[in-house]
């Protein structure tokens, strides 16, 4: 008499996922790749950017620039330029130098044009030129300040308005832009990317091994062998777009908010919720989809051939909705992908409404019930033993 | 004891419909080995896939030990053992660890699986590499920790569909002492193949399947005086020319 165990369908597919799961803490190259790298690639990326950008800049400020003044040699032209760049004063133009070239015969107050000559393709010279032209404007206002102060004027009582902007989104919500831009889009990628790779591998790879045969032949439903594959590729999607994130945060955190103001400090725990639930969302639709499309492939070529226009589709996506505002009208928020993007934007802004996460989270449920409805009606049928050896 | 009566199958591509077999009909007896002979395409390979429960015939029937492979197909599932020549284990999973996933696919407890992992490793000589991951294994390593995979759960009936093809020598002599020790102990055992001579080794009954249709089937000795030089291979070439596939 064999020795046997109750089982059910759930903790049967658990067979299927603890087996998947087990095999990928083995496989370290995989393992990196979907949840290491996602973490280390996003502060690797910004904190790489902050430094070299911060240590060209600092090289850019300390160099020592030549520059030849024509038709000028008034000292307090020499002084604002200091102000703004380490120079030396030549003669005559070497490789490198700029030059400010005042039309000959020029006298102090003359209206004139002013000419500065510099080689774009230089960063650093770009750099002083533009440096070069705050000097002369400052050195315009000095001018121009000394021909008022003849009619006791000076430049400031010529100004009557003065103008300031506002902003009046919440406290909480200033200075997301990049973020509003950037995370929806990194995290819908990675949910992806983080997903195909173990998707594809155990279903078309699993055809490909000739082992999907044997597995089949057991004492376990087919419904919970598609579903075990769904949660596995599922959890891989999540933790990939759990580790981008954590990473996006370590690198804003790390350089204090790259590319402006952006920070994640002023987070509502309420827009972390919504956050983490799309993600699981978006995960476990794109884990459908690829475990779908892999178990109707008979290799991996196959499946890769499938997932790859979806997977375009979703980065093109990812990139016409980076500039989109976050959009309140509902039917918006039925359409899968779309809904979890524009949904990411209004929780990191903080205008994420309650009706929006339920419709959000309603239509990629449904979308998601169908493609396992979809799986397991695949492997319930003759054509998933459909391999390249046959 | 399996069964197959007046099996029928067809498969449809494309709004076409192509016949596998056509009637087929054998038993497969405790303590022989069955010969499932034929060219590639022939349907050896849908006949075994039937067996398994993992196809559903178009008409006919097939009982393994009285079970019908339709109606009760998990009870069948537990009778048998299957193995295919295109499986390649792969992987980081040693092969202990492969044994007690297929032990938990058949539900057996843990402490039974591990008794048949103790069993079954001592017999077929796996000692030595049951706990290395599958991927550092020799191919013939390799096969031996399929063919403890399709016997975890101590099934009576085992079906090897090819189990041979693109194995060498050495591992081909692990399966094919494998099907012996099988026989000896009592089980009904069916294997297909293409290679004539291990057929003529190894089987104690054979079926020639030719074009979906088992044109010879009975013990090996009766087949094998059909013709004067008592060859299988000469009985199967003078059947294909009968039947027009070669000239």
């Amino acid at each position: 008499m064999k020795d046997r165990e109750k089982n059910t369908m759930l903790s049967d597919a658990m067979i299927i996922y603890r087996k998947e799961i087990r095999n990928l803490i083995k496989d370290k190259r995989t393992l990196f790749a979907t949840l290491i790298l996602p973490l280390l690639l996003m502060p690797v990326i910004f904190i790489g950017m902050d430094t070299v950008m911060g240590r060209q800049m600092d090289q850019v400020r300390e160099k020592t620039y030549t520059l030849v003044i024509r038709n000028n040699d008034d000292p307090q032209l020499i002084a604002v330029i200091e102000q703004q760049l380490f120079i030396d004063i030549i003669d005559e133009p070497v490789v490198g130098s700029l030059i400010i070239e005042f039309p000959n015969g020029y006298s102090m107050g003359d209206e004139t044009d002013v000419n500065i000559y510099y080689d774009s393709t230089s960063q650093s010279i770009t750099f002083a030129s533009e440096r070069l032209i705050r000097a002369l404007q400052e050195y315009d206002r000095i001018l121009a300040n000394k021909k008022l102060t003849e009619f006791d004027l000076d430049l400031e009582s010529l100004y009557t308005i003065k103008t300031f902007r506002v902003d009046t989104a919440p406290e909480e919500s200033q200075g997301t832009e990049f973020l509003v831009m950037m995370v929806p889009y990194l995290i819908i990628i990675y949910t992806f990317a983080g997903a195909m790779s173990v998707g594809i591998d155990t279903t078309a790879g699993e055809k490909e091994r000739g082992s999907i045969s044997i597995i089949l032949v057991n004492q376990i439903s087919r419904t919970s062998i598609a579903l075990g594959k769904v949660c596995y590729v599922l959890s891989m999607g999540v933790a990939s777009s759990i580790m981008t994130f954590s990473g996006l945060l370590i690198a804003f955190t790390a350089t204090g908010g790259l590319m402006g103001e952006s920070s994640f400090s002023g987070f509502a725990a309420s827009s972390l919720v919504i956050l983490l639930l799309v993600l699981i969302f978006t995960s476990m639709l794109a884990a459908s989809i690829i475990v779908l499309l892999g178990s109707l492939a008979k290799t991996v070529k196959e499946a890769t051939s499938y997932v790859m226009p979806i997977y375009i589709i979703v980065v093109l996506l990812g990139v016409l909705t980076m500039s989109l505002d976050p959009s309140s009208k509902p039917l918006l928020f039925l359409i899968p992908f779309l809904n979890s993007i524009i949904l990411m934007k209004g929780a990191i802004l903080g205008n994420a409404t309650l009706l929006q996460l339920l419709l959000t989270v309603i239509s990629l449920s449904v979308v998601i019930s169908l493609l396992i409805i979809a799986t397991s009606k695949l492997y319930n049928s003759e054509r998933i033993l459909d391999s390249a050896v046959n | 004891m399996v069964e197959v009566s007046n099996l029928h199958k067809a498969f449809r591509a494309k709004k076409q419909s192509k016949q596998v077999l056509s009637g087929l009909s054998f038993t497969a007896e405790p303590g022989r080995i069955y010969g499932l002979l034929g060219p590639n395409g022939a349907g050896k390979t849908t006949t075994l896939r039937l067996i398994s429960t993992l196809l559903k015939p178009d008409q006919g029937s097939i009982r393994i030990d009285g079970l019908d492979t339709v109606k009760e197909s998990r009870a069948v599932r537990d009778k048998i053992g299957l193995l295919t020549g295109e499986m390649k284990l792969s992987g980081n999973l040693s092969s202990r660890e492969s044994l007690r996933f297929f032990g938990e696919l058949n539900h057996m407890r843990r402490e039974y699986v591990d008794q048949r992992i103790d069993m079954i490793s001592k017999k077929l000589g796996m000692d030595d590499y049951i706990d290395r991951p599958i991927d550092k294994l020799s191919s013939g390593m390799k096969q031996k920790t399929s063919i403890a995979v399709s016997i975890i759960h101590d099934p009576q009936v085992i079906i090897f569909d090819e189990p041979t093809s693109n194995l060498d020598i050495l591992a081909t002599k692990v399966v094919n002492d494998f099907l012996l020790d099988a026989k000896a102990e009592g089980k009904t055992v069916i294997l297909s193949t293409h290679v004539l001579s291990e057929a003529e080794m190894l089987c104690d009954d054979i079926g020639i399947l030719l074009d979906g249709i088992l044109a010879v089937n009975g013990k090996k000795e009766d087949i094998l005086a059909t013709q004067e030089s008592g060859r299988l291979d000469d009985v199967f070439f003078a059947l294909a020319k009968e039947r027009g596939i070669v000239s």
